[in-house]
């Protein structure tokens, strides 16, 4: 059966501001793009209203990490009173847009990916044993690896948008 | 496809415990100078030196014309048990920040200046591995011979290390902040504060048992 941990649990990010919609969507997909993962856009929905437009996009990626795990983002990005602006900035015109941004991150890592272990009671017995107490080094790596990469991304969308980076070194 | 979602008992889902709030919205409140690289630098190394593992919930930030106002929220957590976990939730805001240079000693520094608001709650979760919870009466049973008959020696000695964790990290930020105020010439001892606050914390928490 497969199994999938969560290991990021809604992590947020808010901003209010300007900022530019489209540069921000290709930030993220480039981002994926550029570690390898697998894209997978699960809803993409816009509603135009007068307040301005409502943007709402969950993004699943993927990528296969080895023979037995495959990690998982789940992206939550809600652009909310989007509306189009000019802003004059050193004798240019920029179309930019002005409006709130909320993106919530999940992490996950799955085990058994091509369900091979849970064809039989046993298999997955075994399966369990061997995760939990054996190659309990695997998990690690894996856990590492979707944290260090949300957090990548995570100070990639923050340094896009100037906001204050909250470092966990002293 | 994913039929059955798991949660390490290594990850920290509040949700997922038993909670209970021992410090309750304990608020610090500054308006001046300050440095956001040390304030941050400090609230790091006061969770290391008490043994929490740092985690970053949330990141706000509204820019608008008339500055800039950062929310920042931490959950920094340590495991104590299989069966108990201390949390401190951190909720700073900064607000109408601006960057200014002050002379001190003689010496030019940039400093931000603005309004930082840190808010404290401190959370006890038990129960760590999620089976507990599942059982209602137990934990009615256990609440009630908690709060009336007998309090378990290690969830008392939990509760006060978090009151004094907590303490501890309020009157570093505090201190550091005081630091600040050099033209004032206020000088505030750490112990102080920190007997100071912790005495706070005890009779707010003797108050509401």
């Amino acid at each position: 059966m497969t199994e999938r941990t969560l290991v990021i649990d809604h992590l947020k990010f808010g901003y209010e501001g300007l900022f530019n919609a489209s540069e921000l969507y290709a930030l993220i997909s480039s981002w994926f793009f550029e570690k390898g993962w697998d894209w997978y856009e699960k809803i993409n929905q816009e509603q135009v209203t007068k307040s301005g437009k409502q943007i709402q996009i969950i993004l699943e990626p993927w990528k296969s990490a080895s023979d037995y795990y495959q990690l998982g983002i789940r992206i939550k990005l809600h652009m909310l009173d989007v509306k189009e602006v000019e802003v004059e900035h050193q004798n240019e015109t920029l179309h930019l847009n002005h409006g709130v941004v909320r993106i919530t991150f999940d992490g996950f890592v799955v085990s058994d990916r091509k369900e091979k272990w849970s064809k039989s009671p046993f298999l997955w017995f075994l399966s369990y044993l061997l995760e939990h107490y054996f190659f309990q080094h695997h998990y690690g790596k894996m856990e590492r690896w979707i944290k260090s990469d949300i957090d990548d991304l995570y100070g990639k969308i923050k340094n896009y948008l100037n906001v204050f980076k909250y470092t966990y070194q002293t | 496809m994913y039929s059955n979602i798991r949660i390490k008992p290594k990850m920290v889902i509040e949700h997922m415990y038993e909670r209970d709030l021992v410090i309750n919205n304990r608020e610090l409140h500054y308006k001046g100078i300050f440095i956001t690289n040390e304030l941050f630098s400090i609230i790091n190394r006061a969770l290391e030196e008490k043994g929490y593992e740092k985690r970053e919930k949330k990141t706000e930030e509204i820019v608008a014309q008339t500055g800039k106002r950062t929310f920042i929220e931490l959950r920094p957590y340590k495991v104590k048990t299989n069966y108990a976990v201390l949390m401190i939730k951190m909720k700073i805001t900064l607000d109408n920040i601006t960057e200014t240079v002050e002379t001190i000693r003689e010496e030019k520094r940039k400093f931000q200046q603005g309004d930082v608001s840190i808010i404290f709650d401190s959370w006890m979760l038990t129960s760590y591995e999620g089976k507990w919870v599942m059982k209602p009466w137990v934990y009615f049973l256990k609440g009630i011979i908690n709060k009336y008959v007998y309090t378990f020696p290690l969830e008392k000695s939990f509760r006060r290390e978090l009151v004094a964790d907590t303490a501890y990290i309020y009157a570093q930020i505090k201190r550091l902040l005081n630091t600040y105020k050099v033209e004032t010439g206020k000088v505030v001892r750490e112990e102080d504060v920190r007997r100071k606050i912790e005495e706070e914390m005890r009779k707010e928490i003797e108050e509401r048992e």
